[in-house]
């Protein structure tokens, strides 16, 4: 218990009067950090948003890039990572409920699309349609895992199979030549899950990669642990500390440090019996943070006030701007007695270190300053 | 893993989906239609099932130790209005009894086949003469065994058209030669009894309604109860004027068409040339009802020749079809400009004429659109697909009635169309009905259904299908779907 000393008191900040044209609620949608921006793309909401909201954290204004190339169709749940100022998507599912394994790249310094053929791997298949896939990525690899496939062909008949499989793209500096592969791996690969979350993580002089898979869905909403060691490519599956969160899954999992937050999600209603017949499921508002040095579970004590923490949701996104830790939108559960789920539109920021006090220096040259 | 692939449906899979879809439910339904556009009427079905009630009462005594007493029969409850319908159906009988109270009955001369005098009669009428009557006992036996049935007037409706139907082939089968018909007329209005003349009279009813020309032909060589003064000569001459109807007292009773709010033109458009002084019985039936619901119009073009070639009278179709369009869409005009704004125009039409009127629809606003067996499948293929715009076209409401075993209208097939189509629709389903709306002789036994019923049960499904496209039926949001959206 050497190590609980850590126990910050964290801080929920709610961004209001934000300026700009301000995107439709939804849930199932990503989001990506560029510098100071949030790149948020996809989701919907009976309806799949197919436009690109960028939201600029240092001047607290929302725009709408205007985009070429190939624009693609707008697509939920799917994958979505960044390599600098280069986006990828895959997957996900299409308007009227079809999954995708379609591959797209934005290059966000022009904002030009562009659709990408890669080639199916040496050992098999290439990756089948799917969603609530990982898209994660490592070094100049992006990690594909799992996600939930629909073995029928008719709209109106799906054949939901719940996926493990694990694929991997090379990206290339300056090239959009690219090929899909099935890497060997060792160890025990996880069972079969969608709506996981996958983080990449590395010890803090940036050796060990790992790939880190945390709760999802397989008829029953998971919560356990998998690690993926990149250098060795081993599955494993570390013991851990402290009191773990609830299964869940459509949550976020974000990587600020060497903490891993998760935030939201479905989670059971009644613990009793979790595996055999789970019936009721609840949003949730509750963030755990998994400090990767020890292995350990904390929970942050939160400032509770009134309105002072995002309500519960799930299918939202999150990004990771320097110390902060952005949640913007999701959907908070669903009322059967109302025609529309409901989605929140709110944009939140954790901080998820408490700021430097201000530097004497600082003060002392602001009032020279001033004087 | 079997458990997702297995094809039958089981409650863990179902539960399933059911997360599977809460989950994700970024997307539009697959069936999604925008909501601007109208609805679909789920489509209604008439006579698709047994009627409830079974012909015998089924209410057994549930105690199974009871002894149970077959001997007495069940009395089966009486309506009302069947006493009625009793006159109605008995009354050739009791016409039979009325007019010659010397003729026997069967009960008084059993052995009265025996007793005709056949000695100078042709092998042509021995052969005549046994084959009506075995078709006359074969009614007989009907009527026998529909005794007391608690629908009893339809069944022997149906009997007696059968009769008719089998009397009138024999006929014909002697190509109605004068002389021997009006032999036969003799030799039956002499010989047979009383329970056997009311089935002649019922059949000659009937089938004067059908025939009128050779049936008047046939009595005109000696009126058979002439001998009994020029009252019962009157009577007899109403008697043959009209069919009895077993349902005519149900509708003497049951509430009579309303008219539609606004008195609504209702425009008929003809599905072929034709001569409205000839429509048949059941045409004119409907042209009564449709005259109750609102003011009807009648697109009236002449007929072809008939001296035409049949390449002149092809042209002559699709110019006939071309002109009834036009004709139409300019009543329809002078209707709107005559300052007639707040009645509205309802187009109705029967097969051909429903494909016309579709056509119609798609060109000028009408209110609403009839269809009556809407011939789906054509030569060129189906009706409303991508090559076939004029449905997709159309933005008035449209019902369609269709017969269940109709060969070019698939009710399947058109519901795919009215999928596809933009405008709200109905569909009404006429269990065991032809392409004409025509319910099968089995089915009208089975159900005890007369065809004049399924033609104005229909009529009430169209009376309220047009009621709803007068009355906006739009509900307004409620409380609950107002909050949802204040929480948006």
């Amino acid at each position: 218990m050497s190590v609980a000393h850590y126990n910050p008191t964290l801080k929920w900040k709610k961004v209001s009067n934000a300026s700009g044209p301000s995107p439709r609620p939804r849930h199932g949608h990503r989001a990506v950090a560029i510098k100071d921006l949030m790149v948020v793309f996809g989701g919907g909401n009976e309806g799949i948003v197919d436009e690109l909201h960028v939201y600029n954290t240092a001047t607290n204004q929302w725009f709408v890039p205007p985009v070429k190339g190939d624009v693609p169709p707008g697509c939920a749940a799917y994958g979505f990572v960044v390599d600098g100022t280069r986006i990828l998507i895959f997957g996900g599912m299409v308007e009227y409920g079809k999954y995708s394994n379609e591959l797209y790249e934005l290059q966000a310094s022009r904002w030009e699309w562009k659709r990408l053929k890669p080639k199916p791997p040496k050992a098999g298949p290439p990756p089948c349609p799917r969603l609530g896939h990982s898209f994660t990525l490592i070094g100049n690899k992006v990690f594909l895992f799992g996600g939930l496939a629909n073995d029928s062909e008719d709209p109106k008949n799906n054949i939901p199979r719940y996926l493990n499989d694990l694929y991997t793209l090379e990206l290339r500096p300056n090239s959009t030549i690219m090929q899909w592969d099935i890497p060997s791996c060792y160890g025990t690969c996880p069972p079969p899950r969608e709506s996981h979350s996958a983080c990449a993580m590395t010890d803090k002089d940036g050796s060990n990669p790992r790939l880190i898979i945390f709760g999802g869905m397989s008829g029953c909403r998971l919560g356990d642990l998998w690690v993926l060691h990149i250098d060795s490519m081993t599955w494993s599956k570390p013991i851990l500390s402290g009191p773990p969160p609830l299964p869940r899954s459509l949550h976020s999992a974000t990587v600020v440090g060497q903490r891993m937050y998760i935030f939201g999600g479905w989670v059971p209603l009644v613990m009793d019996d979790v595996a055999s017949h789970e019936k009721e499921w609840k949003c949730t508002n509750n963030l755990s943070c998994l400090n990767m040095e020890t292995m350990m579970w904390e929970t942050p004590s939160m400032e509770v006030f009134e309105d002072a923490i995002p309500r519960a949701r799930a299918g939202h996104c999150s990004v990771a701007i320097h110390n902060r830790l952005w949640i913007w939108s999701g959907r908070d559960g669903y009322r059967k007695a109302w025609n529309n789920q409901v989605c929140c539109k709110d944009l939140w920021y954790l901080e998820t270190q408490t700021p430097p006090a201000p530097g004497r220096v600082q003060l002392v040259r602001a009032s020279t300053h001033y004087l | 893993d079997e458990r997702f692939r297995g094809g039958g449906l089981n409650p863990q899979r179902e539960r399933e989906l059911a997360l599977i879809q809460l989950d994700h439910s970024y997307a539009k339904p697959w069936n999604w239609r925008p909501e601007a556009l109208p609805v679909i009427k789920p489509a209604k079905s008439l006579f698709m099932t047994r009627q409830p009630g079974p012909p015998y009462s089924l209410a057994l005594p549930v105690n199974t130790d009871e002894e149970i007493d077959v001997l007495t029969p069940i009395a089966p409850n009486k309506n009302p209005l069947e006493e009625k319908t009793q006159q109605i159906m008995t009354e050739c009988e009791r016409f039979a009894d009325l007019v010659n109270p010397d003729v026997k009955s069967l009960a008084q001369v059993e052995d009265w086949e025996e007793r005709v005098c056949k000695d100078s009669w042709t092998t042509a009428q021995h052969r005549l003469f046994n084959r009506v009557l075995k078709v006359f006992h074969a009614d007989r036996l009907a009527r026998l065994a529909q005794d007391s049935h608690p629908r009893e007037p339809i069944q022997r409706r149906l009997v007696i058209d059968k009769t008719a139907k089998r009397v009138r082939l024999l006929l014909a089968q002697i190509l109605w030669d004068p002389k021997l018909t009006h032999w036969l007329h003799n030799a039956l209005c002499d010989n047979l009894p009383r329970e056997y003349i009311a089935i002649y009279l019922d059949v000659l009813q009937t089938l004067r309604k059908k025939v009128p020309e050779l049936i008047d032909k046939l009595l005109a060589g000696r009126v058979h109860p002439d001998q009994y003064g020029s009252c019962t000569k009157e009577g007899f001459r109403l008697l043959m004027k009209r069919k009895w109807d077993p349902t005519v007292a149900e509708y003497l009773h049951a509430p009579k068409i309303k008219k539609l709010p606004n008195n609504p033109f209702i425009i008929l458009t003809p599905s072929a040339p034709q001569d409205n002084s000839q429509l048949s019985s059941r045409a004119q039936m409907w042209t009564k009802m449709l005259m109750t619901v609102g003011k009807l119009v009648t697109i009236t073009l002449p007929t072809l020749k008939e001296a035409d070639s049949a390449e002149v009278q092809k042209t002559e179709i699709s110019r006939f079809i071309q002109r009834v369009v036009s004709v139409t869409i300019t009543r329809i005009r002078d209707i709107k400009r005559s300052g007639h704004q707040d009645r509205p125009i309802f187009l109705f039409g029967w097969g051909v004429a429903a494909a016309i009127n579709c056509q119609i629809a798609s060109m000028e606003t009408v209110s609403g659109c009839v269809c009556l067996g809407f011939p789906l499948s054509t030569l060129a293929g189906m009706r409303g697909e991508v090559d076939d715009p004029c449905l997709l076209d159309i933005k008035s409401p449209v019902l369609f009635v269709a017969g269940q075993n109709a060969v070019d209208c698939k009710p399947d097939d058109l519901e795919d169309v009215r999928e596809k189509m933009r405008c709200e629709s109905g569909l009404v389903l006429v269990g065991g009905a032809d392409f004409q709306l025509r319910v099968s002789k089995h089915k009208k036994k089975a159900e005890a259904i007369t065809q004049s019923m399924v033609d104005r049960a229909i009529m009430d499904e169209i009376r309220e299908f047009l009621q709803n496209l007068m009355v906006p039926t739009v509900p307004a949001p409620t409380a609950v779907q107002m909050q949802a959206t204040v929480m948006m």
